[in-house]
């Protein structure tokens, strides 16, 4: 249970049951039994996340841009004597639905019947939020607007009187900040009173139409009624069906409308429910050429009128819009024409730069304790306690140092590149790297907001290509998702860092060496991005072919990050979560590069059997067998490539007939001797620019394929996901290698 | 040396242009229509971030090839595709 800090302002309320601190129990995800459901929604970069966070006690990362909620997360808190399950809708801009987030938030306000919908909206742009407010009340009236965000509309010289926008709106409006947690008990209690009310509340309409539009939707409303007399917002769906809304359409007549209404699916009734089905379609049809041709224009603009007249009401403005002109200023550095480009690129080489220069000497240490101090503690330890020589070569040489390993190579480097990236992507900045870049993916055939799931790829694959979502044309979305692994994950970081520092930054006099480490892993990355548009393009002219779809992005203002709660957040959730990830991987395949290492068949250990196996290939490659080793035993993670490339080299070169077993590193005691081993191990400056390379363009790991398969549901497209990058790799390593040796 | 950030349009009402796409930063519209090119998905898209008839639009910045260009409308900042803004019919400020 999480206890909440009391606002100083706010003491002389506490005596107030709405301040009652006591009484809020955060529950995180056990939402389990719970008495009411609530349902977030509203426009995208409204805060809703905030909110969520503030409700629940959870720590959703919050990004400033537009859907950064993609799919729809739960929660949940205790309040008085109820329990309150809170779901977090995808952003969305209006319930006409064209995007696949649209629906999933429409379908579950429409037939998940939540208890209460609270409806986000940002005061800084009441007026477009409005528009989504009349169309929520439409189809529920069970709802709380929530005007979050009144500090930012503060500094911009904006209020909002939530007395005469509840009154206008016919629903209770609360005013907060969600970031530090203003009104939150004041929505709380509205939560609390309208879920435990039975009186429908009297929403402002916006159905109150033209009257010879009005008589089409009442009839048609009338045939919905008697048909499926359990509708609920029959006249919203009437009015949706005269529109032509085909999805709504489809869910009508495949019988998805009756089973989200019931809950169950529907047995047996499939005859009589298509001749029902069929029925109403052709009414609304007959019903629909009655109508004025531009009838959904109208329905759009008379919305957007009625939230004119209603912002107008209840904006009150003082003051100039200063900020917007500071934003205005920054947007001049950061996407003009002019600049747009070198400071994206000053940027990204500063945190590459930062990173590397910034993880070495910590690194340095974590390897000096974990694997220099704690090891042998634990050997001398094992063999004190009579430890036989396999347990503990098993479960210390094994286990335990392949993770330490992990620890020490990726921990810092992750400490320092998330928290960075996280204050980026907080102030702003990512969907205008979006704005930069959107020329260059048109002249792939592909979409901007590529690049945002590349951004979120450099973090973690699968989070990237969920995140495509955001993408509206299948096509486009697909290219996107095939693409995703170009963007070089924090798995793959340690890795081009790591051989970077060692062999390329050996290649020039010292004070520049991490510089030049630094641009070596920033042209990885470069060349990433490079593939990202040829494959793009190549697809887009080939097998996934089609014109370039709608683009619209909204740049959102600048906020200020919250530096040390951005820093906590950042640790804790993705440094550790992935750390995590990682000693899970890093485990079990200690311990299998140990039992390969360690189990001998015909005189020789299973891995040295492997490794002179694949010996040829890796040559041809210009890596070598070790190496493709590695990537086997990785695949379910690339963490985990660079330890056991190290494990393998020592067990082939260094531990032969040591009676402690194989696969055990005996005078690394500091991550200088890394060096010593890689190079003991054959590596060469080739073997390293090849693994860099590979290390870029090849399969993505089994979480991001099996995420891959979730998101397409295509067995084809998970495999051309898979195969293609591998594909790609032996091509470029293989013509790389040729090349050197032809040259050298 | 903010100067080099003031674009020449500034505040400059627009009399001759018919489209959005023909703005340049700094100047402001009203918007008349949605051509009739622009149907389905697109023009539901551009009604919902607020182009509808009436509108009060300014173009803000332009990116680094000159497309897209980010427009100030309904208190947000919106970046459409020239293919985009030039189906979007204005009337002078």
């Amino acid at each position: 249970m999480a206890s909440l800090k009391i606002d100083p302002a706010h003491k002389n309320c506490e005596s107030c049951p709405i301040h009652d601190k006591l009484n809020l129990q955060r529950l995180g995800v056990n939402a389990e039994n719970a008495d009411y459901i609530i349902a977030l929604a509203g426009n995208p970069n409204t805060g809703k996340s905030t909110i969520f966070n503030a409700l629940t006690g959870l720590r959703q990362h919050t990004g400033n841009w537009t859907g950064k909620t993609v799919a729809r997360s739960e929660g949940s808190y205790s309040y008085h004597d109820y329990k309150y399950k809170v779901i977090d809708l995808p952003g969305t801009y209006s319930l006409i639905s064209s995007s696949l987030e649209e629906e999933i938030a429409r379908n579950f306000v429409l037939f998940g019947k939540p208890d209460v919908t609270v409806i986000v909206v940002d005061a800084t742009r009441l007026e477009r939020n409005l528009n989504l407010v009349l169309q929520m009340l439409e189809i529920s009236s069970r709802a709380i607007v929530c005007v979050n965000l009144i500090d930012e509309a503060k500094k911009n010289g904006i209020y909002i009187d939530a007395k005469v926008l509840s009154r206008d709106l016919g629903v209770p409006v609360v005013l907060t900040a969600a970031r530090d947690e203003t009104g939150i008990y004041e929505l709380l209690t509205q939560i609390e009173t309208i879920a435990n009310s039975s009186d429908p509340l009297k929403a402002r309409s916006i159905l109150d139409l033209p009257t010879e539009i009005d008589k089409s939707v009442e009839s048609l409303r009338k045939i919905l009624a008697e048909a499926y007399p359990d509708l609920p917002n029959l006249k919203w769906l009437a009015s949706r069906l005269l529109d032509g809304d085909s999805s709504l359409i489809e869910a009508l007549k495949n019988g998805d409308l009756e089973q989200l209404i019931s809950g169950k699916s529907i047995e047996n009734a499939s005859e009589i429910h298509e001749t029902k089905a069929a029925s109403i379609l052709e009414s609304a049809d007959k019903f629909r050429k009655k109508l004025p041709a531009n009838f959904h224009d109208r329905l759009v603009e008379r919305t957007f009128h009625e939230a004119g007249k209603i912002a107008e009401k209840a904006v009150v403005r003082k003051g100039e819009k200063r900020r917007f002109n500071l934003d205005l200023f920054l947007d001049k550095v950061f996407i003009s024409p002019l600049f747009g480009y070198p400071v994206m690129f000053l940027l990204f080489a500063l945190m590459f730069w930062l990173t590397i220069a910034g993880a070495n000497v910590p690194s340095a240490m974590l390897f000096d304790l974990l694997v220099g101090t704690i090891h042998p503690l634990l050997k001398s330890g094992a063999e004190s306690m009579n430890f036989p020589w396999w347990l503990s070569g098993f479960l210390i040489d094994g286990m335990y140092l392949s993770t330490a390993w992990v620890i020490s190579v990726m921990l810092p480097p992750m400490a320092i590149f998330f928290p960075m990236f996280t204050l980026l992507e907080d102030f702003g900045y990512l969907p205008r790297v979006a704005f930069n870049m959107d020329n260059l993916f048109k002249k792939a055939g592909a979409h901007g907001k590529q690049v945002m799931t590349m951004m979120m790829g450099f973090g973690c694959n699968a989070a990237g290509v969920v995140a495509t979502r955001i993408i509206d044309s299948p096509r486009e979305r697909l290219i996107a998702i095939i693409t995703n692994n170009f963007a070089i994950c924090n798995g793959r970081w340690p890795t081009q860092i790591l051989l970077a520092t060692i062999f390329i930054g050996a290649l020039v006099p010292a004070h520049l060496a991490g510089f030049v480490s630094a641009m070596a892993v920033v042209g990885v990355a470069l060349l990433g991005v490079l593939l990202t548009f040829l494959v793009s393009y190549g697809l887009s002219k080939t097998v996934l072919k089609g014109q370039p779809s709608v683009f619209s992005l909204e740049l959102p203002p600048y906020r200020v990050p919250k530096f040390w709660q951005t820093l906590y957040t950042s640790l804790i959730d993705r440094t550790m979560f992935v750390l995590w990830r990682a000693v899970v991987f890093a485990l079990p395949a200690g311990a299998i590069i140990w039992l390969i290492s360690n189990i001998n068949i015909s005189g020789e250990p299973i891995a040295a059997h492997m490794i002179h196996f694949l010996d040829p290939m890796g040559w041809f490659l210009g890596l070598n067998g070790i190496i493709l080793v590695a990537y086997i035993v990785a695949i379910p993670a690339n963490e985990i490539v660079i330890p056991t490339i190290l494990m393998l080299i020592v067990l082939m070169t260094g531990a032969q007939g040591h009676n402690a077993g194989a696969g055990v590193i005996f005078d690394a005691t500091s991550i200088d001797s890394l060096e010593g081993i890689l190079k003991n191990g054959g590596f060469t400056l080739l073997t390293a620019v090849n693994l860099m390379l590979f290390s870029l363009i090849h399969n993505p790991c089994s979480t991001t394929i099996y995420t891959i398969f979730k998101e397409t549901k295509s067995v084809k497209w998970t495999l051309v996901s898979t195969f293609m990058p591998i594909a790609l790799g032996i091509i470029v390593t293989a013509s790389i290698a040729l090349i050197w040796r032809l040259a050298s | 040396m903010f100067n080099i950030f003031k674009k020449k349009g500034k505040e400059v009402i627009h009399k001759t242009s018919t489209i959005l796409s023909d703005l340049i930063p700094g100047q402001k519209a009203f918007i008349r229509n949605l051509s009739e090119d622009c149907q389905g998905v697109e023009r539901q898209r551009l009604m919902d971030m607020g182009f509808v008839p009436g509108s009060l639009v300014e173009v803000e910045v332009s990116s680094p090839f000159h497309d897209p260009t980010a427009y100030r409308i309904k208190g947000g900042l919106i970046a459409l595709r020239k293919i985009q803004a030039s189906k979007i019919n204005i009337s002078p400020a």
